[in-house]
């Protein structure tokens, strides 16, 4: 798993689901399992704003780049600066 | 503008706390007196006096609490849709069980303290009280949003194709009701009227406009980041001012009703302070302040703390009738005591669900 996906995936598990594990795969769907719910994901954003020193416009915090850990991290390389 | 959502569910959070403490608060002061006048006398607290009114502020000011989080329930259902355009039905089952889990779980506690304390309610009336949140008084807000998660796969259409029609509509519906609160104040004779205002506050139809504008919002957050910020000073005074109404036409409504009591209903004012102070939040997205994060944690927390502070606080209050008696005369001793047991019981037991590891996999069951 490369270090983006790690990232997020020791934090859903540590901060928001509480449960070393508990992110099986990283296409697991965190809304429609109910571990992202509408605080949460406020959370998250919130995290990856920090961790990865970015400003994540409002019109792409949508359900297909943040439903999972691989969808998160896609959509932070396909928009980094660096690329 | 998204994580101000956080802030604003902090600060819903923090209202929630003192809105059910100046409850107690007026519990005290207009049906608990001959417990503590024998003790005082004319030291006590009194109606129309000075902790009346700083009471009426703390009852006020949250007005917009329940408003604020059905808005960001609202905009969060918005956000699973925005580009599928589809609300998925797996999405809400996700989110149902995420409230009903610890829901079930401190209905059954609040149950069995019932029990304990011998006023077990039959066994015929449980599945209603759990459907309604009568198992305690703060407890409708569960079945008012699980109604709207599930409404939703009606009103997101709308609100994409007809987003100004659903709110007029909306707004009409909850006005309706609230019409019907006024007019039985007042006691208005009318079949119609005495319907709207019986409706129970986990009916939809009571704050239908709130959940319906956090979807709209959700679809427009653009146009409310490049919009919003130039009227942010409109906003804060508009607020201010509304409170200040809304506090007035309140107290009108209270004189005039002649009643001994009335329990407080969201008013056309408090609706449009609601609606301000929403706003105002979100205007101010580009500002941030110390107590930022602060507030946002609370906010992360709010559900949890939801769940227990109410029933905290009523067990606080009534240790001091029992105990305490002569604080219940003097609100400026009271209201802390009970602020602080309704926010630090709720925090602390997180707290060690989340520090114990045994039971740290049960915090989402307990707290959501």
């Amino acid at each position: 798993m490369d270090t983006t996906k790690q990232i997020l995936t020791e934090y859903v598990e540590k901060e928001i689901m509480r449960r070393p594990g508990g992110v099986t795969s990283e296409d697991m769907d965190l809304l429609s399992t109910g571990i992202l719910n509408s605080l949460s994901l406020l959370q998250l954003i919130s995290f990856v704003e920090r961790k990865f020193n970015r400003q994540i416009p409002v019109e792409e915090i949508v359900y297909e780049n943040f439903h999972s850990v691989a969808a998160m991290a896609n959509y932070l390389k396909a928009t980094s600066p660096a690329s | 503008m998204f994580k101000r959502l956080l802030f604003l569910n902090g600060l819903a959070t923090i209202g929630l706390i003192l809105f059910h403490s100046a409850g107690w608060g007026f519990v005290a002061m207009y049906h608990w007196r001959e417990r503590y006048l024998p003790l005082v006398g004319a030291g006590a607290d009194q109606p129309g006096g000075v902790a009346y009114y700083v009471l009426r502020t703390m009852e006020q000011l949250p007005v917009a609490a329940i408003p604020a989080f059905l808005f960001v329930s609202g905009l969060f259902v918005a956000f699973t849709v925005r580009q599928s355009g589809r609300v998925q039905w797996p999405v809400i089952r996700g989110r149902l069980q995420t409230l009903l889990v610890p829901y079930l779980l401190w209905s059954a506690i609040l149950l069995l303290l019932l029990i304990a304390e011998g006023r077990m309610p039959s066994v015929a009336r449980i599945p209603f009280m759990l459907l309604t949140g009568a198992v305690n008084p703060a407890f409708y807000y569960v079945p008012l949003i699980c109604q709207f998660y599930l409404l939703s796969f009606w009103l997101v259409p709308l609100a994409r194709r007809r987003p100004v029609l659903l709110l007029v509509v909306a707004a009409l519906v909850q006005s309706a009701i609230q019409l019907g609160y006024y007019l039985s104040y007042f006691g208005v004779e009318s079949p119609l009227l005495q319907a709207l205002g019986s409706t129970p506050k986990w009916f939809f139809a009571t704050r239908l406009f709130w959940f319906s504008f956090g979807i709209v919002a959700g679809f427009n957050l653009q146009l409310l980041e490049s919009r919003l910020p130039r009227w942010r000073w409109p906003l804060a005074g508009a607020t201010l001012l509304l409170v200040v109404a809304g506090i007035v036409e309140w107290e009108w409504i209270f004189r005039s009703s002649g009643q001994f009591w009335l329990d407080h209903r969201e008013t056309f004012i408090d609706t449009f302070y609601a609606l301000a102070l929403i706003l105002t939040v979100l205007a101010f997205y580009r500002q941030s302040s110390p107590v930022d994060r602060p507030v946002e944690e609370l906010g992360l927390k709010s559900y949890g703390i939801y769940l227990i502070h109410s029933p905290v606080m009523g067990y606080t209050a009534r240790a001091i009738y029992h105990l305490a008696p002569a604080v219940l005369a003097n609100q400026f001793l009271f209201q802390p005591l009970v602020i602080v047991a309704g926010l630090g019981v709720p925090l602390l037991l997180m707290s060690a669900v989340n520090r114990t590891p045994v039971v740290q996999r049960f915090y989402k069951y307990s707290f959501g």
